[in-house]
């Protein structure tokens, strides 16, 4: 894919939570915290990167999406920030470093 | 004066389907569980039959709570984690209302884990950005394969294959914080493990444990593996036929897999909470032939060994016992074998004592074997009424006991002996006994 829309990583990225944390799609929301809210532990976010990974064919840095600080949580409690909306971003941030259009 | 113990819950996940209900319906009429396999495409295999759990018979999301943690079960822990869970319900333990640090888990599963089905096919995943697989796929270097094979499976598959899993998710569910311990000693892992739990209890370490075992080798590592090694039946044409232990043509075992958890607990213990009491273990020994690997001493010194200890054990005489649940696999070796070993210890009395197989009706569970057998005991001791050895139709000179042929067998019995053994050389032996003392019997 050379092109995503914002819907289609949103939905995307959605899918990927639902199916790693077993979560009810409702309980998807921009400010969830993925860690606090949906329940994922230090597997779930290994589960969540490999899934990640293979819808957007983009290759996440190891240990990037953890429980410990020091990946997407830029130093801050990830358990406190990781949230849907943030884990959007990283995905776009990574589809436009590799290429990727994105449109509305 | 060691505690007694007793086995107040019990749960079963079998090729006849979830339940101990279904399970000794099966066992009771003499019912084959054989199927043709179909989980995957065994097309061309020497050996297409096996007792199958299917996936209408068996769905892990009725049974786990935590859903998210299904994708990291490998299927043998699915069916443990099942079984525990109709166990605890069995033994109504409610788990806030023990104290943890006294509930045990020692479970008996496979040797290096059990290679699913679904984890092989997780390798036609790929990841489009590993720079590996634009490189040539590097024969004869198995490092370098592994390399690239691994860098397409889900990163979670090690958590699959660990052998201490179904042990390990056990405890967090039930939160049981006692000792925890995982036994792996191929077919005799789970008597085993229910044996070890019996002691713990007798010295007083855990109240309760949640012991028995799970296995699942009907997948094409298990199917080919054992063909490969000659010990499984070949009768594909007549497969529920195929596991005849005892019999003249026996030509060996029939594969099925499950999983059978018992609650063992402290007599005094469950009397205080007013749990459910199936039957007494009253004795147990484990040893090991110290001979070969797969093939058993002629006069099966070993197997006689552990059940001489474990009715020393019990405090029991050979003429006590009322029934004895035989590994009796099949296979032309064991069911010999394992005949003079009784003979021996039994004396004359080995020709009044029936004898009979589960697995000619179950198939061989594997580490899972043992408990799934033991069960089979609780439930004859309850219902007083002895499975039969089904497919029994020519005796050989060899084997020349009762063993039950065919059909169940109504008897007043109150002690039974169970028999399990293993490639590498392992038996174990278990008591259990009719529940007689203060206390209501669980009908």
């Amino acid at each position: 894919m050379n092109e995503w829309t914002e819907s289609q990583i949103y939905e995307n990225v959605k899918s990927v939570l639902v199916a790693a944390l077993e979560a009810n799609p409702e309980a998807i929301q921009p400010q969830a915290l993925i860690i606090t809210d949906l329940g994922a532990e230090s597997i779930d976010l290994l589960d969540i990167t490999f899934r990640l990974e293979k819808i957007f064919h983009i290759k996440i840095p190891e240990q990037y999406l953890s429980t410990e600080s020091g990946g997407i949580g830029e130093g801050k409690n990830v358990a406190e920030i990781l949230n849907v909306q943030l884990l959007v971003d990283f995905v776009k941030q990574m589809l436009k470093e590799t290429g990727i259009r994105i449109s509305q | 004066m060691n505690n007694r113990v007793v086995v107040s819950g019990m749960g079963i996940v079998s090729p006849y389907g979830v339940g101990i209900e279904k399970f000794w319906k099966g066992v009771s009429q003499g019912e084959s569980a054989a199927k043709l396999v179909t989980k995957f495409d065994v097309r061309d295999y020497p050996v297409r039959f096996a007792a199958e759990i299917t996936s209408d018979q068996f769905n892990p999301r009725e049974f786990i709570e935590n859903k998210k943690s299904i994708k990291i079960l490998s299927r043998a822990t699915q069916f443990g984690l099942g079984a525990a869970e109709m166990a605890m319900q069995s033994a109504g333990l409610d788990k806030d209302k023990q104290d943890p640090s006294r509930v045990g888990v020692t479970i008996g599963t496979g040797g290096v884990g059990p290679v699913d089905v679904d984890l092989f096919s997780e390798i036609k995943f790929s990841r489009p950005v590993d720079e590996s697989q634009k490189s040539e796929f590097p024969k004869d270097n198995i490092g370098q394969i592994f390399r690239i094979v691994m860098g397409q499976v889900h990163p979670l598959t090690p958590l699959k294959i660990l052998p201490n899993m179904a042990a390990a998710h056990i405890a967090i569910i039930h939160q049981a914080r006692g000792s925890n311990y995982t036994i792996a000693t191929a077919c005799t892992s789970s008597a085993q493990a229910i044996g070890e739990a019996f002691r713990q209890i007798q010295r007083g370490e855990n109240d309760v444990v949640i012991t028995g075992g799970t296995d699942s080798m009907v997948n094409p590592m298990g199917l080919l593996g054992f063909d490969m090694l000659g010990v499984l039946s070949r009768n594909n044409e007549n497969y529920r036929q195929a596991s005849r232990p005892f019999d003249r043509k026996r030509d060996g075992f029939m594969l099925g897999e499950g999983a059978a958890i018992l609650i063992l607990e402290d007599l005094q213990h469950c009397l205080r909470r007013g749990g459910p009491i199936y039957c007494e273990i009253v004795g147990y020994a484990a040893g090991s032939d110290a001979y070969r690997i797969t093939d058993e001493p002629p006069d099966g010194y070993g197997i006689a060994q552990v059940m001489t200890l474990a009715l020393k054990d019990a405090a029991i005489l050979p003429q006590q016992v009322d029934y004895i649940n035989a590994h009796g696999t099949s296979t032309p070796m064991n069911d010999k074998t394992e005949t003079w070993a009784i003979k021996r210890v039994f004396g004359e009395d080995a020709y009044k004592v029936p004898i009979s197989s589960t697995k000619s009706m179950i198939g061989h569970w594997a580490a899972a074997c043992g408990a799934a057998e033991l069960v089979t005991c609780i439930l004859a001791l309850n219902h007083q009424l002895l499975p039969p050895t089904i497919n029994y139709e020519e005796p050989d000179p060899e084997c020349d006991l009762d063993y039950v042929p065919n059909q169940a067998r109504a008897k007043n019995i109150s002690i039974c002996l169970s028999n399990s053994f293993g490639f590498g050389g392992q038996n174990a032996c278990l008591i259990l006994k009719k529940f007689e003392g203060e206390g209501e019997p669980h009908e």
